[in-house]
């Protein structure tokens, strides 16, 4: 109900100028663009009186400052129109087929609506407008300004490409183009609302990824009510399976490398003038795989998973472990760690509960603060915090040496784990476990345990259960917590796309 | 929507306190009691005796600590029953008595020998703080005396001691790596001894000549260090204590077992080809002993074969037992031999003495009927004193080299 009507209210908006056809007298059109481009008031919106030898007719050139390419408009554009000659114009039937023809080393579109021409202005064209034709000319000189490639800053890699996405969807698509060069290879834009520059890009391999998954994926975009989509960290909170879940069902990721690997997977990527690009449908291996352990040879890349799957499991259980043991299971421990624990525990004022929920209230916040702090002084939060949690805390008797060590081991898990999402999942269902740790102890564990991988299994994203190929089981080439050997790894996951399930071989 | 939201939270608060096990302790709030020691009293009494490991005592840790405080508390207590200590001792312990890190039980000699002492130790065990692989110790004195008296200068917190003791016993094979649980165990079926840990703190001094392992505890020639000796073990007959054998008696009980009880040991020979010297051996039983019992006769006829490995350590007589086959094969013999007639005269006294056996053999035996019915019926416990045994041990010789030659023979090798 509620959507509807904010779809209601939203196209209601567009309609004020969405049919309005262009005029044939050109000072008639020309009112209609300043009406709606606010023009004195709008001192980016250009309107250029445009004078062509022997040519009579008035002609005007409207275009954005800040959206076009100025060496574009002076080297190419005007120099071209003004090479217009007379004879031409008069035997043409009419005056803007000549103007087409003239640009036509250019993109060039025409326009009949003064909402698709304001758009197109909006998007970097320069419109043309002839006295007397009721349609104008678009031709494409957009340059928008954007950080230039850089390294990935979140999904860092030793070994492998180092570019990552920019805030520019053609550079996107470049991107990846030049690691797929297939001629199955998709890229499908949608257009959300009535505007074009709202485009998403969909990218998918033809011959791979399933069609099922494809239309959810469009109906779920085009299914999304705003009508201003700002960029894909947006659209992945519209198009996610469950939106109040702490698990994540879509992957944003920055790497184009990454993007392409699962493109011929079968799955489907979703781009826009977005720093990173998001795949669709996800399962948990996604989240917990990275990129570079397709990059490094097999012995130490399944090193590496190993560790990180330890440091998965360490960043969710160490406090509540900690807890658990010490609160309920005393017997446990090792009679020299429990003296120890003990002797330290003895001078603290605060049940071990409390200590381990202050502890990790103040790393969490060390963490936030290290986000947000500006650059200049960022180091010195690292050696104030470092300082705050570790030495001083002990020292004034608030907390024990051995929380300091599991407070420590449970932040530096933590950071092992790159995916953001699943980082996240990770930092808030450890106070989960840390409660039913303090009230039922290791049973409380294992009970949360139970519960969350019943609640894992049952997650699907885009179809696809969040599990698979592990269970539910799919013939898959195996790449789960093990790495097979690339070679091995012939068959494309049947979980994803059930169309093409060998790997290209020759 | 709402009403659904409210009834899952508050069935979930529900659920976390109902089901929580509200007997959550703060570990420091726990007195640990790392040995406890049994005495009997007069009339029905017990003495019961806490040694409670103190957390700061001898700890590095724990900044702003006491670390001049003594290592650990020991609290005696004359009482009727054994659990009831957790709330007399309240009447002086600060922390609440904790039996879940209880390494150790020492019980006195004078009350392993009593009726009570199987009774008060199954109650024990059916505590579930208490650990069932506790180890049992039975000391000559009082296990009051015992656990006073044990100062150990190496190990500074109380259950560090018999945590290392423990493995020394285990490789010496001295002492029985005896637990809770197999006590009970042995006991309950009826069919076997127990042997449990022997110790005193009193040096009674020396009888007659001995051998490196032929003492029981207390008999042990030494000067300095801790005055306490664990040596030989008690015999256990029905969870009633009835005599003392020493360490050599001890380990041969152990050799006898199936499984591997015993690392490696030392023992000394007199010299067979030169009676004024010893020799050093070390012995090494590396495979399980092979025990072939037969139950079809009215008399169980018992084969034991024994494999030994045992290297020659040193050789003050320079007779050359490493390289030379003849020698060699005629030591192996040798020790075959002295092992025999020491494992013949355990063996009588198991049968005559204690008319029980304490090799675990009733297991073995067990497994040649089909039913439990027909064991029974065959009533294993009359047949064992009569019992046709033969006992022979597989020695063989290992390491050889010139490391191992007497220095005699290496020189004229060296010259050749």
């Amino acid at each position: 109900m509620k959507e509807e009507k904010r779809d209601n209210k939203a196209s209601r908006k567009k309609r004020q100028y969405e049919d309005t056809k262009l005029q044939t007298a050109i000072d008639k059109n020309l009112e209609l663009f300043k009406q709606v481009l606010h023009y004195p008031l709008n001192q980016d919106f250009i309107i250029k009186d445009l004078t062509i030898e022997d040519f009579e007719r008035k002609c005007s050139l409207l275009y954005m400052k800040g959206t076009i390419d100025s060496s574009k408009l002076e080297n190419n554009l005007v120099p071209s129109l003004k090479k217009i000659n007379q004879i031409e114009m008069t035997e043409a039937i009419s005056c803007w087929a000549v103007v087409v023809k003239q640009l036509d080393f250019m993109t060039v579109e025409t326009v009949e609506t003064l909402y698709k021409a304001v758009d197109k202005i909006l998007f970097g064209y320069a419109a043309i407008l002839i006295d007397g034709c009721d349609i104008a000319v678009t031709v494409n000189i957009s340059k928008f300004e954007h950080r230039s490639i850089e390294k990935p800053s979140i999904e860092n890699a030793i070994k492998g490409p180092m570019e990552s996405f920019v805030e520019d969807v053609g550079t996107n698509i470049s991107l990846i183009r030049k690691i797929v060069r297939n001629e199955q290879l998709i890229s499908e834009s949608i257009i959300k609302g009535q505007r074009t520059s709202d485009a998403i890009v969909l990218m998918y391999i033809k011959d791979i990824a399933d069609e099922e998954i494809l239309e959810c994926v469009k109906k779920r975009i085009y299914d999304i009510s705003t009508d201003n989509i700002q960029n894909l960290e947006i659209v992945e909170q519209y198009i996610e399976d469950r939106p109040y879940s702490l698990v994540p069902t879509v992957l944003y990721t920055e790497r184009p490398d990454r993007v392409a690997a699962f493109l011929q997977e079968g799955h489907i990527a979703l781009l826009n003038n977005s720093s990173g690009g998001l795949i669709v449908p996800i399962t948990f291996w996604s989240l917990f795989h990275t990129a570079e352990d397709y990059y490094q040879r097999w012995p130490y890349s399944n090193f590496v998973r190993l560790i990180r799957l330890i440091a998965f499991f360490l960043a969710m259980l160490t406090p509540s472990l900690y807890i658990a043991v010490t609160n309920y299971h005393v017997e446990m421990i090792p009679t020299d760690l429990l003296l120890a624990i003990g002797a330290s525990r003895e001078i603290v004022p605060f049940p071990a509960i409390v200590e381990v929920i202050s502890m990790e209230l103040a790393f969490e916040i060390l963490r936030e603060a290290g986000i947000r702090v500006p650059t200049p002084i960022g180091p010195t939060i690292g050696i104030v915090g470092a300082l705050i949690l570790g030495q001083a805390a002990v020292e004034a008797n608030i907390v024990s040496p051995i929380l300091v060590i599991v407070i420590a081991i449970t932040g530096l898990s933590s950071f092992a784990i790159s995916e953001i999402s699943t980082n996240f999942m990770i930092r808030i269902g450890r106070f989960v476990y840390l409660a039913f740790a303090s009230f039922m102890g290791l049973y409380g564990i294992g009970l949360c345990f139970v519960v969350g991988v019943a609640y894992l299994v049952s997650i699907e994203s885009f179809g696809v259960p969040f599990f698979s190929p592990y269970a539910p089981h799919y013939k898959s080439a195996g790449d789960t917590f093990y790495r097979p050997q690339l070679w091995t790894m012939i068959f494309r996951p049947f979980n994803i796309q059930q169309k093409n399930k060998v790997r290209n071989q020759q | 929507m709402k009403v659904k939201i409210t009834m899952i939270l508050i069935m979930n608060i529900c659920f976390g306190l109902l089901s929580g096990c509200w007997d959550k302790l703060e570990l420091e709030e726990q007195a640990y009691v790392v040995t406890v020691g049994i005495d009997i009293a007069e009339g029905d009494n017990i003495v019961v005796t806490c040694q409670i490991a103190n957390p700061q005592g001898g700890s590095t840790a724990g900044s702003g600590g006491n670390q001049n405080e003594p290592a650990a508390e020991i609290v005696s207590f004359t009482m009727r029953d054994f659990l009831s200590i957790r709330d007399l001792a309240a009447s002086s312990v600060t922390r609440r008595i904790t039996f879940t890190h209880t390494k150790t039980l020492v019980v006195g000699e004078d009350f392993a020998r009593s009726d009570k002492f199987y009774n008060i130790l199954e109650s024990i065990v059916r505590d579930r703080q208490v650990r069932r692989d506790t180890y049992l110790i039975i000391s000559k004195e009082s296990a009051e005396d015992f656990i006073r008296n044990n100062q150990s200068a190496l190990e500074t917190r109380p259950h560090k001691f018999y945590e290392f003791m423990s493995k020394r016993w285990q490789e010496s094979g001295l002492v029985p790596v005896s637990i809770i649980r197999r006590f009970i165990h042995d006991t309950e079926s009826g069919e076997a001894l127990h042997l449990a840990i022997y110790g005193t703190n009193e040096k009674t001094g020396i009888a007659g000549e001995k051998d490196e392992d032929n003492y029981i505890a207390g008999e042990v020639d030494k000067e300095g260090g801790n005055i306490v000796q664990l040596i030989g073990s008690a015999v256990f007959k029905d969870g009633k204590m009835i005599n003392v054998i020493d360490g050599e008696d001890t380990r041969i009980a152990l050799l006898l077992r199936e499984q591997i009880d015993i690392d490696t040991y030392f023992v000394t020979y007199k010299d067979p080809k030169d009676e004024e010297y010893v020799i050093t051996i070390r012995l090494t039983k590396h495979k399980k002993t092979k025990v072939d019992i037969n139950t079809d006769n009215e008399i169980p006829t018992i084969n034991v074969v024994v494999p030994l490995e045992a290297s020659v350590v040193s050789i003050p007589s320079n007779v050359d037992y490493v390289t030379d086959e003849g020698n060699k094969n005629f030591l192996a013999d040798y020790i075959g031999e002295e092992l025999k007639k020491k494992t013949e005269k355990f063996l009588d006294r198991s049968k005559e003495e204690f008319k029980m056996g304490a090799f675990d053999w009733y297991l073995i035996a067990r497994k040649q009927f089909n039913t439990l019915e027909e064991y029974k019926l065959y009533n294993w416990r009359e047949k064992y004193p009569e019992a046709e045994i033969t006992v022979e041990y597989d020695v063989s010789i290992k390491d050889f080299g010139r490391l191992f030659q007497p220095h005699t023979n290496r020189e004229g090798s060296a010259n050749q």
